[in-house]
């Protein structure tokens, strides 16, 4: 299993470098540069902005500069805030992020397959409409709907939470990890729900049932394992998709996470502070992927690496 | 530059002008009867993060905000953009381009230190320095041998600024710069702590390292989530300013801006959502500060076009367009009409006007259909043009109704197309368009920020147009050293560009701002738009 996870880090490297390459050339293809606003600079003083940040070289070496600064750990400086270097905005914004991302997440998972498998036993009943009339919702409306209406429930008509200069702590968090986990519950249950129906009504659980094992037992100890592989299988792209989720939900919340600096960074042609962040994209996409194909092994005992 | 010597010649008849009072106190003026909160706190939201606070790379509105509170110049605006002493106690122009600034002898730093002219030399050396890259080189070009300073021709100390001693400053400029006092309030040109530059380089801006000689000093910053300055107590004014600590939210999404300030967690915001400035108003009407500001919304018109280069169709585009009904019913914040490039307030020309503007509707349309009809356009060969803007809401919603005027009134056909708003810029500066939206707001208050956009050649002139006649009576109204000529020349020099219609002007920009009732000290007469905190109080409430 070490040798394993050892030869999939190796792999990613290339892989990281094509999605570092690709960002790169698709940045420097986008018409609009980092110094063009309203107000057009002097030819003199973009020469001077360009020569600052090596714009004025060719491609491939500003791409080298590049290159060399990552393998010294320095995403370089941000072409916006001047004062900043990625390096320190990404490791600022990074652990607000974190924090909301990975507590929604395990909340997430908890409620989701909780409610898959209340949905999955009593199928069509009450309980399973309501399970499957959230899925529904979740996954239908989407954030940037439902977080302006639980700001205005919650900060505006019933001030019951602060709302404005964000601070890390738990009331602060409380509304963008609802919507979140929210919106992966909605997927979970489903998927859960779906994929406990499946295995109930496989052989080897009707098997169990005429031995006369109880209900408990054949849920907990025979179904329930199998029926969380495909919920494994989602959580990489969900883990990534909450990241994309931020975007919105940071702007909405006025948290200052990495989805916020991607937008602006992506507005105002921050070229290193959105190779930055796609880097870290790429290396969280890589390592949920590995980490879903670890929790495979140790779920499915016909898997092997 | 012969001219400008001549003129220097000249200097001794000319009537040397004296402006500013010693030791004007400048902070907050609470009126009598009004009893101050004993918390004086204000959280400001300012629309976006700061790019900087590096004073030789701050450019936005944002950015320009907290500056102006944690730096002062030699001059400084109020909160009506009345020029006053800041730094400088008194000033004298000596020569048309000499000006002699006293600087006060209780200036300090936050840190105790005292303040010298050499700190000023020192820090517009090192702004206009190319290795600084600053992008607001323009300040620095009205300065002696500014631009081939910025090109890197000539060393720094080429510069028009000279310490004569602690307290004396000599700024020399290149044309006779009648704004100057204007352009010195702006925080691109404040002092520099050298010591704090030298001992931290770049991150001399961080708090607890930026030593400032504003009202403020900067306590706290979270990039995209607050930044806190608290008073100065070293400020030479700080017994007139009330208010302690002030926090600039950088909330960027309108929406969440004004829940945000409807919650209660933020006293003043400069924006509204689209569409929402009535309804506050109708709901919120003593919380409503617009302000209408030196700004121009406009439509640029490409003169290299083939078919704009026609004189007659930019001017039969321009007549059709219903300001009032533009102005009441598709923006209704209290924009005022514009037919010129100068708006109301600017200071060095006048408003200038069309002679159609006051026609009935009908007989405009008249005029421009014969226009139209004269250029080889009509019923059986209708024009079609293109344009151009940012995706923004507030720009499609002006855009639908300018097209659907020129539709209905002249029978002609506009595709829209929006671009995402840096690929937009890029095809503005380009010249690949018919006609775009755009707007200019001036960075100080004299005309020639909005002649930048006629002149030939000039960075902002997107419409490509050149008229050397108006050139020349800008030029010489820049070399003009009397106030009331040189009006007239650059009020002439507007005129003939506009009647040219190289732009369309729609309407002056209004900001639809919104400030709590219990926050004194703001005003609606700031053309400049920048509010100082140290200006501002808390009511007791």
């Amino acid at each position: 299993m070490l040798s394993y996870i050892f030869r999939r880090l190796c792999g990613a490297v290339p892989t990281i470098l094509v999605v570092v390459t690709v960002c790169f050339t698709m940045l420097q293809l986008t018409p609009g540069g980092p110094f063009d606003s309203e107000r057009k600079v002097s030819p003199e003083v973009l020469a001077n902005l360009q020569a600052k940040y090596h714009l004025n070289e060719p491609i491939y070496k500003q791409y080298g500069y590049y290159l060399n600064n990552l393998l010294h750990g320095d995403l370089g400086a941000s072409f916006r805030y001047a004062d900043w270097s990625v390096n320190s905005l990404v490791g600022n914004a990074l652990p607000i992020s974190l924090t909301i991302g990975c507590t929604s997440m395990v909340l997430a998972l908890f409620f989701g397959v909780l409610l898959g498998i209340v949905a999955a036993l009593k199928q069509n009943s009450l309980v399973d409409y309501f399970v499957m009339f959230l899925s529904n919702f979740g996954s239908a409306v989407p954030s940037f709907v439902i977080g302006p209406v639980l700001v205005l429930v919650f900060c505006l008509w019933t001030p019951l939470l602060p709302f404005g200069e964000f601070r890390l702590t738990p009331a602060y968090i409380l509304l963008p990890v609802a919507l979140l986990t929210l919106i992966n519950v909605s997927t979970l249950g489903r998927v859960m729900r779906g994929s406990l129906i499946e295995v109930l009504n496989s052989n080897y659980i009707r098997t169990a049932r005429a031995k006369g094992l109880p209900l408990r037992t054949i849920v907990l100890r025979h179904a329930l394992k199998p029926a969380l592989l495909p919920i494994v299988t989602l959580l990489g792209p969900l883990a990534v998709a909450t990241i994309a989720q931020a975007v919105v939900t940071e702007s909405v919340f006025a948290i200052p996470g990495i989805g916020r600096l991607l937008v602006n960074g992506a507005i105002n042609r921050d070229y290193t502070l959105v190779l930055g962040l796609v880097l870290l994209v790429a290396i969280a996409t890589v390592l949920f992927n590995l980490i879903v194909d670890v929790v495979y092994a140790l779920l499915d005992p016909r898997i092997r690496y | 530059m012969k001219q400008v010597k001549s003129l220097s010649v000249l200097a001794a008849s000319v009537a040397l002008a004296l402006a500013g009072a010693s030791g004007v106190a400048t902070a907050a003026k609470v009126p009598a009867g009004v009893q101050l909160d004993a918390k004086q706190e204000l959280i400001r939201n300012n629309g976006s993060e700061v790019e900087s606070l590096d004073i030789s790379q701050v450019e936005s509105y944002p950015a320009i905000s907290v500056t102006s509170d944690l730096y002062e110049g030699l001059t400084r605006r109020d909160n009506n953009s009345k020029i006053l002493p800041g730094v400088a106690e008194s000033w004298k122009q000596t020569s048309p381009t000499t000006w002699v600034f006293h600087l006060r002898k209780d200036a300090k730093w936050s840190n105790g230190d005292a303040l010298t002219a050499q700190d000023f030399v020192f820090s517009w050396q090192r702004t206009a320095d190319p290795k600084t890259a600053t992008k607001y080189g323009i300040f620095f070009e009205f300065l002696k041998n500014g631009k081939d300073v910025l090109a890197g021709k000539k060393p720094v100390s080429a510069l028009g600024v000279k310490a004569v001693d602690a307290h004396t400053l000599e700024v020399t400029t290149d044309v006779p710069t009648a704004f100057l006092p204007d352009l010195l309030t702006n925080p691109q040109m404040a002092p520099l702590h050298k010591a704090s530059y030298e001992k931290f380089g770049k991150d001399y801006t961080k708090p607890g390292k930026l030593v400032s000689n504003g009202a403020y000093t900067l306590s706290d910053w979270v990039v995209n989530n607050r930044l806190v300055l608290v008073k100065n107590a070293n400020y030479w004014d700080a017994k007139d300013t009330k208010i302690t600590k002030v926090t600039y939210l950088p909330v960027e999404d309108e929406a969440t801006e004004l829940k945000i300030y409807r919650a209660g967690e933020a006293d003043t915001i400069d924006r509204l959502p689209a569409g929402t400035f009535q309804q506050m108003k109708a709901q919120l009407p003593k919380e409503m500060k617009p302000n209408k500001i030196l700004g121009l919304y406009y439509y640029g018109l490409n003169c290299n076009d083939p078919v704009l280069k026609d004189k007659r169709v930019r001017q039969a585009l321009s007549m059709v367009i219903d300001r009032d009904v533009l102005v009441n019913k598709v923006m209704g914040n209290g924009e005022a009409q514009a037919y010129s490039l100068i708006v109301a307030g600017t200071a060095g020309a006048s408003v200038t006007g069309y002679d159609w503007q006051k026609l009935p509707m009908a007989k405009r349309v008249e005029e421009a259909k014969k226009l139209l009809a004269a250029a080889g356009y009509g019923p059986n060969k209708p024009l079609h043009l293109k344009f151009s803007y940012n995706t923004s809401e507030v720009h499609k919603k002006v855009g639908l109704f300018v097209i659907s005027e020129w539709k209905t009134k002249l029978g002609i056909v506009t595709g829209m197309e929006n671009q995402e708003f840096k690929v937009f810029l890029k095809t503005r500066h380009d010249g690949n368009y018919q006609v775009a939206r755009n707007g200019w707001s001036v960075d100080y208050n004299d005309a020639n920020s909005f002649l930048d956009l006629v002149r030939c050649g000039s960075d902002q002139n997107d419409s490509k147009y050149c008229n050397k006649a108006v050139d020349a009576e800008i030029a010489k109204g820049n070399l003009t050293v009397d106030a009331a000529k040189r009006k007239a020349l650059l009020t002439s020099a507007t005129k003939l560009a506009m009647e040219d219609y190289p732009i369309i002007p729609l309407f002056q920009y209004v900001q639809p701002r919104m400030t709590k009732t219990w926050v004194g000290g703001w005003t609606t007469t700031n053309p400049m738009d920048i509010y100082k905190t140290q200006e501002l109080y808390i009511v007791k409430h």
